[in-house]
């Protein structure tokens, strides 16, 4: 077990390693010379070769990587081009309201996809199935900010009990959490309905029944502990997959998380900010995934073993 | 029967002077400048963060909109026109040695609100700190002219010479040469003092956290959510200072939120983007001005800003006029116009109606798509010909380089579109040879501005000068347009342009008109030319 974390371990550091040459390299390629952008439409070509000096961005592509690598693994991102502040105090400051937003539609999709999954499942091919299906086929189908758009002016402005977007309150988390999490759910309940089908079809459920076992039992202890690896993995998956849905919705809800700020960088061209929210949701993207790995020890025993 | 009268009288009169006094007591609590009654909190809704609240820094519109109020310069206009007024200064600066030497007299008691004095010592520490190279600002044009001022940037200088303090409330510059520009240059947010104390223990924290000296004080600022001004209790101006006690900057609200939150009441005002977005979408624009219960919501003014179509004149076949002629006679500006919902007026010269300098005697382009295909095939181009044409993503940006593409495609000129970043763009645009057309614009109230970036070939290098227009004799009327006083100045632009205009490096397209969509109860709100938003002047009803 410990070799196999020593090896994800390894393996992180070199996903890491190659999302910080991609970025950079992508950085470097872009059109603009950001020492323009900065010294100013009035400055003097003296001024502008100065500030290239001074950012470092006249030396050789590698080694201003070389330099960029050093102080990313010391936690430095290094100054915004556009703003002259630290990039990582800046991403920990949105950090906070990704984390909720994210957090926040990932538990409503999980518990309203999962719920609705298992009860699909045990009431397989009834009226209640084929509403259940109908909803996660309109889940699929809505665009996110669509929905975010059309939830902000019933809840928000017509019917107002939510804030028309911001952060004001706690209240502010429901609806990009239900937007994040509606389109979400419609997958957690056709895997969750698939993957419990299955297992409700095995020899140990049906043992179960015979042993006269109650359904609930069945259901929930037997039959769900084993669907819900399939859950899991997709829970795990789902983290790269939120970050870009959270940018789109943070769009559309006025929230200043990380998608905010990659957003405004790229439109900026502010390259460090750029890389920095780049790296930093790799980073996140890894380490769920990591988590995710230890997870799957302790929901299947098995596979601990077999590490 | 005297005496019980007289104690009526008395107890009449002792009624009268209590009632008066009630009466006064709450308008003298909430202080009454000439009818507006000062307090109260105005929230605003802006769809970004601004920059940097350091003057030094700080380039986009929306930081220099709030700096306003944070800083006090020496000049700046009088509010809603384009007219340069003393601020800081006690009077205009007194211009001596062939309009070389600007002595500008500074009021006594402006203070920061640390204390610190912000006298000619702060204003020359200020304006140093800007040329100094570690500080990256782009402003070091502004102060290029200034004798010493390349020296001090290039090290060989502990202090810029052409700037003295000759007493703590006199400051002389000396400029290389005569420039009329350099009363607008003082306006700049930029060039406001600093306290020299507070910067340098707050370092680049100073950015988040400035000790001003304006009508209002910045409390916090939480990246991404907001910022909140309280009144300066302690700014020397009562004539100019703030009425609100409390302003509300909500940023990173999206354009459509804003508007909704405005007409709910829960926001005064949607303020746009800090990449220059309107504050009411395009979408929505003509729902609102067409619905009867937010005519009172809304707000226009023609702002000192010219869109104008740009061509490389060094690039082929753009170094033929007759080509570029076929363009200016292809493009259906009014096309443009109708695309803006009517948010700008025709253009039939670079410098705006509002400026000295406009002369009302240029006609409009004439749109004429028969005699473009004449003129190409005159130049030899009778298929036309391909190019591109590049613009940067914000709205309108992409429809009016939409509408060109087609109007170019009708007299047989294939453009590309390319819509890049603003970033980008400013890249593109500044690099000669960059991009063989493009759309931009200026918005200023320097009328040198208008003429020189857009004609004098000096601006190529910087990377102003797009089309990189080079006419000697329009060079010159420049040159000398700009030592003059601006009364003499405006004949010389005025000949400059009209020779200008017929070499077709540049198409002028619109002036841009500015539509705010603001809460009634806010009292005192204008669309100010250089500033957008004079923060000090609004109230509530």
């Amino acid at each position: 077990m410990t070799r196999h974390l020593l090896e994800r371990l390894l393996w992180m550091a070199v996903a890491l390693l190659g999302v910080s040459v991609i970025t950079f390299v992508i950085g470097d390629l872009l059109p603009g010379d950001p020492a323009r952008v900065i010294a100013g439409p009035q400055a003097s070509q003296a001024v502008v070769r100065s500030i290239r000096h001074q950012l470092g961005l006249d030396q050789a592509v590698y080694v201003q990587y070389w330099r960029f690598l050093g102080r990313a693994v010391r936690g430095d991102f290094g100054l915004s081009f556009r703003t002259q502040l630290e990039v990582l105090p800046t991403i920990w400051a949105r950090f906070p309201y990704t984390v909720a937003v994210g957090v926040g539609g990932l538990l409503a999709e999980i518990l309203v996809g999962v719920s609705l999954g298992i009860i699909s499942a045990v009431r397989r091919g009834t009226v209640l199935d084929g509403i259940v299906i109908c909803t996660a086929l309109l889940g699929l189908s809505i665009p996110s900010f669509w929905l975010g758009l059309i939830l902000l002016y019933v809840f928000g402005y017509l019917w107002p009990i939510v804030p028309l977007g911001g952060t004001s309150g706690w209240t502010w988390i429901i609806l990009p959490s239900i937007t994040l999490g509606f389109s979400g759910s419609a997958f957690y309940t056709r895997m969750t309905r698939t993957a419990m089908l299955e297992t409700l079809s095995e020899d140990y459920v049906r043992t179960a029944r015979a042993k006269g076992l109650p359904g609930r039992t069945i259901v929930l202890k037997h039959a769900f502990r084993n669907a819900i690896r399939t859950v899991v993995t997709m829970a795990g998956m789902d983290v790269g997959a939120f970050l870009g849905g959270v940018l789109v919705i943070e769009q559309v809800f006025g929230i200043p998380g990380i998608g905010a700020l990659a957003w405004q960088a790229i439109l900026n061209e502010d390259l460090p900010m750029i890389q920095g929210t780049v790296l930093f949701a790799a980073s996140l993207i890894i380490v769920s995934n990591f988590a995710i790995d230890l997870m799957y020890g302790w929901i299947d025993p098995r596979i601990r073993t077999a590490s | 029967m005297q005496q019980p009268a007289r104690h009526a009288s008395l107890v009449a009169l002792m009624f009268v002077l209590l009632a008066s006094l009630l009466a006064v007591a709450p308008a003298a609590r909430a202080g009454v400048r000439a009818g507006i009654h000062d307090g109260g909190t105005a929230i605003l809704d802006f769809s970004s963060d601004p920059v940097s609240m350091d003057p030094a820094i700080a380039a986009d519109g929306y930081s220099l909109t709030i700096l306003h109020v944070l800083f006090v310069t020496l000049l700046t206009n009088k509010p809603g026109t384009t007219t340069v007024v003393p601020w800081g200064a006690t009077e205009m600066p007194t211009i001596t040695n062939g309009g070389k030497r600007y002595v500008v007299h500074i009021h006594a008691g402006i203070k920061f609100s640390d204390g610190e004095p912000a006298d000619a010592h702060a204003f020359k520490y200020s304006f140093e700190r800007i040329l100094i190279p570690a500080t990256k600002s782009p402003y070091t044009g502004s102060l290029a002219g200034v004798v010493g001022a390349s020296d001090f940037v290039a090290g060989k200088a502990k202090s810029v010479a052409g700037i003295k303090v000759l007493d703590p409330l006199t400051i002389q510059f000396d400029l290389v040469q005569p420039d009329n520009n350099f009363l607008y240059d003082i306006t700049y947010a930029a060039l406001s003092a600093v306290p020299q104390k507070a910067v340098e223990a707050a370092g680049a924290k100073f950015a988040t956290h400035p000790t001003g000296d304006g009508q209002f004080i910045l409390q916090n600022w939480t990246s991404g959510v907001g910022m909140t001004l309280v009144k300066n209790l302690h700014y020397f101006d009562a004539a100019t200072a703030g009425h609100l006690d409390k302003l509300l900057l909500h940023t990173n609200v999206p354009t459509n939120l804003a508007v909704l939150q405005v007409e709910k009441g829960m926001a005064d005002i949607s303020a746009g983007d800090v990449n220059g977005g309107d504050g009411i979408p395009l979408s929505l624009f003509l729902t609102i001005k067409n619905d009867p219960r937010w005519k009172s919501y809304l707000y226009h003014s023609t702002l000192p800003e010219t869109w104008f179509f740009v061509m490389a004149m060094r690039d082929k076949p753009l170094q033929n006029v007759k080509v570029r002629q076929a363009i200016a006679y292809a493009i259906n500006r009014q096309k443009i116009v109708q695309i803006l919902n009517g948010r700008g007026v025709l253009a039939s010269q670079i410098m705006p109606p509002s400026l000295p300098g406009y002369d009302p005697s240029i006609p409009q382009q004439e749109y004429n798509p028969a005699k473009a295909r004449k003129l190409l095939t005159e130049a030899g181009f009778p298929h036309g010909f391909q190019t591109s044409i590049t613009m940067f993503t914000t709205p309108p940006g992409p429809q009016e380089a939409t509408s060109i593409q087609y109007d170019l495609a009708q007299v047989g000129i294939q453009a590309v579109l390319r819509i890049v970043s603003l970033a980008q763009y400013s890249t593109l645009a500044a690099t000669p040879g960059g991009s063989p057309t493009q759309i931009n614009d200026w918005l200023a109230i320097e009328p040198a501005l208008f003429m020189n970036w857009t004609y004098n070939s000096n601006e190529i290098q910087a990377g102003n000068n797009m089309a990189e227009f080079a006419v000697p004799q329009v060079d010159a009327l420049l040159n000398k347009a700009q030592q003059l006083p601006l009364a003499q100045a405006v004949p010389l632009w005025q000949r400059a342009q009209r020779l200008a205009i017929s070499q077709y490096g540049y198409v002028p397209l619109y002036y841009g008109v500015e539509y705010d969509f603001v809460n009634p109860r806010i009292g005192g709100f204008q669309i100010d030319p250089n500033f957008l938003y004079e923060y000090q002047q609004w109230y509530l009803k």
